[in-house]
């Protein structure tokens, strides 16, 4: 099933080589549109109006006179995840909150980026010991590009991150954009045997999403039958609990 | 001649400071402003005596909180027409509702505790329509069941959550919730 994607790719960078080789023959260069297309991209991260708490004010506050976010281009904060290229997820998101963030983030176009801004977005902060209620780190929800640490993170931080994140984009080339893509799509790094499918995946798309499952060969379990696949937009399955339990009372000690 | 007398001296003093110690011990806390007034008008109520700041606290029935709740409300004397809020306490072999109630015309306040029994309470949205997101604030994490509310949901915590997080016995062993472990 990944041979699929992979078919797809290659026909894809065939076709763009052929199409250069053809231009560049004819008399026109196409080694700036790299350049062209990066620059124009990363002069314009439109950020999505996304706060859950007081990592909030700060973001507001580096839109406002002050610290300018304007200056790099990113002052327009849309109200709607279909016109932004960026989500800042400034705040402690909940288990209430995870299913919305994680629908958000699916309805973003291509090329779509994630700064998690502050303690709670990284690890879970404050609320990493014992909650009930917290999503420990967004990045069990959504793969994040730069991460800033701090309760909250100052103005100056938030626009580190975006320079940073400016800088990886600068970075990135049209031709792999189909990679990019695959890295960017919403992952959960779960356990063995779980695995986070959003709403309408195909078997193939399952694939990729199977990824996460570190050190597991995804297909080979499904195959054997030790996997279970659910459908539903975050939904969770485990198929090992006991494993995971025993596991943890070693870790613990209990 | 003098030993004797050193003895006997001192066996004679000691019943003496005994009694006055046995009888503040049994008295409960005496009935305050409200207590009283409620015990003239036939609704007798447990007296909790004054808390940190002073406010009145009384014990109530179950079955007496909505006659209590409509006296304090309508009584000329009392006014009590704003609740401020209401608790959940959980006190391992019972749940208790707490109710902290304000008159805006005295300025005087009281607080209402319930024992919940078998975890049910009478809501008290009919007397104070205030304590509808309150209740089902006190639903969600304890676990209290208000009769009479009209629409007793989870406030805060998903729709599908297993269990009442704030109790003291709450275990989180939902296998949804697996991939969110520290």
């Amino acid at each position: 099933m990944s041979n699929v994607a992979e078919a797809d790719q290659t026909q894809e960078n065939k076709i763009f080589t052929t199409l250069q080789n053809l231009l560049e023959s004819n008399g026109i260069i196409c080694s700036s549109v790299d350049l062209l297309y990066n620059w124009a991209r990363s002069n314009s991260i439109w950020p999505m109006t996304f706060a859950t708490s007081c990592c909030g004010i700060e973001m507001m506050s580096t839109s406002a006179s002050n610290f300018d976010i304007s200056r790099f281009g990113s002052e327009v904060f849309r109200a709607t995840p279909r016109q932004s290229d960026l989500v800042i997820t400034a705040g402690t998101i909940t288990h209430k909150m995870a299913p919305a963030l994680v629908r958000l983030y699916e309805q973003m176009p291509e090329p779509k980026y994630v700064i998690a801004m502050g303690a709670c977005t990284v690890t879970g902060g404050m609320y990493e010991d014992r909650t009930y209620s917290v999503v420990r780190g967004v990045d069990r929800l959504i793969p994040v590009d730069v991460y800033v640490p701090g309760c909250p993170p100052r103005p100056e931080a938030l626009l580190d991150a975006l320079m940073l994140l400016q800088k990886k984009m600068r970075k990135e080339s049209i031709k792999d954009r189909r990679q990019r893509a695959e890295l960017h799509k919403p992952k959960v790094r779960l356990g063995p045997g779980e695995v986070l499918l959003p709403l309408g995946t195909t078997d193939e798309e399952f694939v990729r999403w199977g990824v996460q499952a570190e050190g597991y060969n995804v297909t080979e379990m499904q195959k054997n039958g030790e996997l279970e696949l659910v459908r539903g937009n975050c939904k969770f399955r485990h198929e090992r609990a006991d494993e995971r339990e025993r596991a943890r009372k070693q870790r613990t000690g209990a | 001649m003098s030993e004797p007398t050193n003895e006997n001296a001192p066996e004679n003093k000691e019943p003496a400071p005994n009694p006055p110690q046995e009888t503040p011990e049994e008295k409960g806390p005496e009935p305050g402003e409200f207590g009283k007034l409620l015990a003239e008008n036939g609704l007798t109520v447990d007296p909790l005596g004054p808390d940190a700041v002073g406010v009145e606290m009384i014990g109530v029935a179950p079955d007496k909180v909505l006659d209590v709740a409509k006296f304090l409300r309508d009584s000329q004397i009392t006014k009590m027409d704003f609740l401020m809020s209401v608790s959940g306490v959980d006190h391992k072999e019972y749940r208790e509702s707490v109710y902290h109630v304000y008159s805006v015309d005295t300025h005087k306040s009281i607080c209402i505790k319930v024992k919940a029994d078998n975890d049910h309470v009478p809501s008290l949205m009919p007397v104070w329509p205030a304590a509808d997101w309150h209740e089902r604030e006190a639903f969600d994490l304890f676990g209290i069941i208000y009769d009479g509310h009209p629409d007793l949901r989870r406030l805060l915590m998903p729709v599908d959550w297993i269990g009442y997080p704030l109790r003291k016995d709450y275990k989180q062993d939902d296998p949804r919730l697996v991939w969110n472990e520290r």
